[in-house]
């Protein structure tokens, strides 16, 4: 349960604050006056405390002011019906989470409470330098519920919630049509607040896919030189690997793009990920390259990592675990080495080389095991 | 700077982390090891050396002038973490997470500030 203490010489005002949060299930406190306020934080831990602007004959910033010393955890809220724009500036100096105006409703009161109860560990301030996606991405790592309200040429507002996004609104969107509008904003500035109650859920798709979706339908969107479209008339993934295979044994570099057999497809799409140097594939078993391209010859590597990923294997099967390696991101210096297992009838790997410079290495896994998945479901369909 | 014995208990504190050790690569054999439940951490130090090993020779092959810095392999359950001490790349810490309790930014970042620290 969390812990609110409210401080206002208007008793009557404080009482009705009170009621509204126990009501919501927080365990609260009244002081009238400052020095109460102190005395009562030096005697208890407090998550919240709600101070008016004018307490008596004192200033609700001397309080704040004192508060940091006393109890230092306690995020504090600000009321007030009259304050400047310095007054706002001093709050926050002084560590306050909101200024909340009066008059209030009991919905504004807790959402302000909720955000100052969440504002109870980890950082507060002003950013800069990320982007849309890195941000949705610390958010869905940190599992938090949480607004991000973003204003470039125009404004929108994203809703996270225990780190999956369950709605988004810009302009005449909603939903994933929205993710894709607000990622496509080059720039702009976005804060973030508590999660609103009653927020509708227009998102049922899970993160990693409605993010990759909306990238990919970003990146359809812009003029395309340098990649030509994809034949259809392939006959599936894993009923050519051998035919490719086959092929691979004299090596003589990677075929016309306008030939891609299916497999190769999965390569080609891999070379649009951000900071793609070089890719190919290989059975699990054998180590055999099926096909390859790019920059750097993975064709010498291929065995190695067919070894060590068979260690990596017989290593969970030897500590008695029924489970299996997915995917394996080594970091170096320069690169990334990212490599997937293919839901293929003949076990293999995809092994990709990227750029660390130019790479977000989550962003390229979750882009990787979309391919992939891609792959199968289109195999599957017998495309 | 921290010694093996008090850098194993702080790795058992990053969120999800079901066992952690510290393995030298030369012998497959633990320096030191904490936690692990079920996770059979002597097999894993074991199989896990021979991983390192393999992908060290690919690196060797491709030509690439450059050192592992971690390696990071996802199960259906688990991650597991693979980090090669940068003041002695004979020795790496391994560790294994819950993959439903982790937060693997976080693990991988506490994960690089301990190894700086560690002192063998």
């Amino acid at each position: 349960m969390f812990h609110v203490l409210v401080v206002d010489d208007d008793l009557s005002f404080a009482r009705a604050i009170e009621g509204d949060l126990r009501h919501q299930g927080f365990a609260v406190e009244i002081a009238s006056d400052v020095s109460e306020a102190l005395s009562q934080a030096r005697r208890k831990s407090f998550d919240v405390l709600l101070t008016d602007l004018h307490v008596g004959t004192h200033d609700g910033m001397e309080l704040l002011t004192a508060l940091r010393d006393v109890s230092p955890h306690t995020r504090a809220v600000l009321m007030s019906g009259f304050a400047t724009a310095r007054d706002y500036e001093r709050a926050v100096e002084l560590g306050a989470v909101r200024v909340l105006s009066k008059p209030f409703t009991p919905e504004d009161l807790m959402q302000c409470i909720r955000q100052a109860v969440d504002c109870g560990s980890g950082f507060r301030g002003s950013v800069h330098g990320l982007s849309l996606v890195d941000l949705l991405q610390m958010y869905k790592f940190g599992r938090r519920s949480v607004k991000i309200a973003v204003s470039g040429r125009s404004v929108g507002s994203l809703y996270m919630q225990d780190g999956d996004l369950v709605h988004a609104e810009h302009e005449d969107h909603t939903g994933e049509a929205a993710v894709a509008s607000l990622l496509a904003m080059p720039d702009g500035t976005l804060g973030t607040s508590v999660l609103p109650l009653g927020v509708p859920h227009t998102i049922s798709r899970d993160f990693q896919t409605v993010l990759l979706s909306a990238l990919r339908t970003i990146d359809e969107a812009r003029p395309r030189t340098e990649v030509p479209p994809v034949p259809d008339d392939d006959a599936g993934f894993e009923h050519s690997l051998d035919a490719a295979l086959s092929r691979s044994q004299e090596p003589q570099g990677p075929p016309p793009e306008a030939e891609l057999p299916p497999q190769e497809r999965v390569l080609q799409r891999t070379r649009q990920m951000d900071g793609y140097l070089a890719g190919c594939m290989f059975l699990a078993e054998s180590g055999g390259v099926v096909c390859f391209d790019g920059s750097i010859d993975l064709r010498p590597a291929a065995s190695l990592t067919a070894e060590a990923l068979r260690r990596k294997q017989q290593t969970i099967t030897d500590m008695g675990m029924d489970d299996e390696a997915e995917d394996l991101l080594v970091t170096c210096t320069h690169h990334y080495h990212l490599l997937r297992r293919l839901n293929s009838d003949i076990p293999a790997y995809i092994y990709i080389v990227l750029d660390r410079d130019r790479t977000n290495p989550t962003l390229a896994m979750i882009e990787l095991e979309h391919v992939v998945r891609e792959q199968t479901t289109s195999t599957q369909r017998g495309e | 700077m921290a010694t093996a014995k008090e850098i194993l208990p702080k790795l058992l504190e990053i969120d999800g982390c079901l066992g952690a050790c510290i393995v030298d690569s030369n012998s497959g054999m633990m320096l030191g090891a904490i936690g692990g439940g079920n996770v059979n951490l002597e097999v894993a130090a074991a199989g896990n050396t021979e991983v390192v090993r393999a992908k060290r020779k690919t690196m060797k092959a491709l030509n690439l002038n450059e050192q592992i810095e971690d390696m990071l392999i996802s199960l259906g359950k688990q991650y597991h973490l693979i980090r090669p001490l940068t003041t002695n790349d004979a020795l790496f810490i391994y560790v294994v997470l819950d993959r439903a309790r982790a937060n693997l930014a976080m693990a991988r970042h506490i994960l690089t500030g301990l190894e700086k620290q560690l002192v063998v």
